[in-house]
């Protein structure tokens, strides 16, 4: 059931967020062109040249406008699909299917991570239309090689590992990003009135009250921190490195998990679909 | 076993109760008008039914058991209101109920959208709200389900559209479950009920076959609507 909600929050989202792509992809091409028109010495008259100048500004502008709103608009989209779909009337349909609060939300997760995922992918493309040259093609398995050397050599013969790590990091920030307004929607939309003021509420007081965890929680555990300072500069620099990423990954870990506990039971005991 | 059951349930709002302790038990195989005024309470009694709100206190029981994954398996539910995804045409909608209702009947829903001339390109929001409301009520008939929860299935249509949804309803049903439909106007869903609960600030105070009241009390269900709730 899970894969059948997936493949339908997919079509919900992809309507908006694949022509989305498309156009900051044809803004990129745009604005290779345009750079190109504005560095070069026009031999065209005075008018259709600021014409042409102007046109040149507005589509480069528009790239960089649709390079931050592919973020913006995944953002709000993971925000209203979860507010409307399932706390709004479409609820109504989503909790009456044969399924469990876990698979509703796990594809609401696992789609907008993909789009958040796909927005870093077709900035990065993007980005690359704009900047790189055809010598750029055809050193590309150079380049890469190159790369990876030196990644290799950095890192030891840790490189890949540690790609895997950032991607890991990026995958749990996704979701905690998702969690983060998925915990205070569900619970402010347990009350009978002023649900989103009351969702806007909790945002700030799970921001709050995780800080303050965060810091009650080191101060408990009373770390030497000169000690692990110590020790982990005496480390080689790919030791430090992957244990700094796997500190990350499972801190953001156990919030993800408690942020996930109260979405849960806000939405299996608490649900009051109005 | 009955198909629906209430065990003192009671459902508050902030300080107002919406159900205050309701004991009703529903058996398969009937067809059940829960009957009251504005406010009464039937909603609520249906929302708990889905699991779309939780219990202050009691318990709710759907075939044995509380509602969840098991009991959205077999009873199909239509709200007051549309709840559909108003960018979806038809046929994804019809897409939608096949991929998740293991009693969804295809043909016989193609059926009656066809005798409409719904033509499963039409996205629901070129729809008008009467036809909406009729295409959310075929995709809840065309299921074989053990229960039907139908709120206020004609609330918001026309007289004739009204004839054309009881007779939906009539015709669609699987005989051996019990439908339950939700309304304020008696007189037209009068003619397709076999029992009636009265239901009232949160409280059943009537619960009896049509034929019963026909024969003790000499009237009609409309008739003894409007002497009960008489303002």
């Amino acid at each position: 059931m899970l894969r059948k909600l997936m493949k339908h929050e997919l079509r919900a989202t992809a309507r908006l967020m694949l022509p989305l792509y498309l156009v900051v992809l044809l803004l990129s091409v745009g604005a290779r062109f345009s750079t190109a028109w504005l560095d070069t010495t026009p031999t065209l008259s005075p008018v259709l040249e600021k014409l042409l100048n102007l046109v040149s500004i507005l589509v480069v502008m528009g790239f960089v406008v649709g390079l931050i709103a592919v973020f913006a608009v995944a953002l709000v989209l993971m925000i209203q699909r979860f507010r409307s779909n399932l706390l709004g009337d479409e609820g109504y349909v989503m909790f009456t299917l044969p399924v469990s609060p876990h698979q509703l939300v796990w594809s609401k997760l696992l789609i907008s991570t993909l789009w958040f995922a796909g927005a870093a992918i077709v900035d990065t493309l993007a980005l690359l239309i704009l900047v790189v040259d055809q010598s750029f093609f055809r050193n590309l398995q150079e380049i890469l090689q190159r790369v990876l050397e030196d990644f290799n050599s950095y890192y030891a013969a840790h490189g890949v590992l540690v790609a895997v790590e950032v991607i890991l990091l990026c995958v749990v920030a996704a979701i905690n990003l998702c969690l983060e307004f998925y915990a205070p929607l569900s619970i402010g939309h347990s009350f009978d009135r002023h649900k989103m003021l009351l969702s806007v509420v909790f945002f700030f007081v799970i921001q709050i009250a995780a800080q303050m965890a965060a810091g009650i929680l080191l101060l408990a555990v009373r770390l030497p921190m000169n000690a692990v300072s110590n020790f982990i500069n005496s480390q080689p620099p790919e030791v430090a490195l992957h244990a700094g990423l796997w500190f990350a990954i499972l801190s953001i870990v156990v919030y993800n998990a408690v942020l996930y506990v109260i979405n849960h039971r806000m939405l299996s005991r608490k649900l009051n679909l109005e | 076993m009955s198909i629906l059951e209430c065990r003192g349930l009671v459902k508050r709002f902030g300080p107002t109760p919406a159900l205050a302790g309701v004991d009703v038990t529903i058996e398969p195989g009937r067809i059940v008008g829960l009957l009251g005024p504005n406010g009464s309470g039937k909603t609520t009694l249906i929302k708990l039914a889905n699991g779309l709100l939780v219990p202050t206190a009691g318990e709710i029981l759907v075939d044995g058991k509380a509602p969840g994954r098991e009991s959205h398996a077999i009873v199909s539910y239509l709200p007051e209101r549309n709840s559909l995804p108003l960018w979806m045409t038809i046929q994804q909608l019809q897409d939608f109920y096949d991929d998740f209702f293991a009693d969804f009947q295809r043909d016989r829903c193609e059926e009656m959208l066809d005798r409409l001339e719904l033509h499963p390109t039409y996205k629901l929001k070129q729809l008008s709200k009467g036809n909406r409301e009729k295409v959310q009520l075929i995709l809840a008939m065309s299921r074989q389900a053990r229960l039907y929860l139908l709120d206020e299935p004609i609330g918001g249509v026309d007289p004739a559209a009204r004839d054309y949804i009881l007779d939906t309803i009539i015709r669609n049903y699987n005989p051996e479950a019990s439908v339950i439909i939700s309304t304020h106007l008696i007189a037209d869903v009068e003619k397709v009920l076999d029992e009636v609960i009265f239901i009232d600030r949160g409280q059943i105070f009537f619960q009896s076959s049509v034929d019963q009241i026909r024969e003790e009390k000499g009237k009609s269900v409309d008739a003894l609507f409007r002497e009960v709730y008489r303002c």
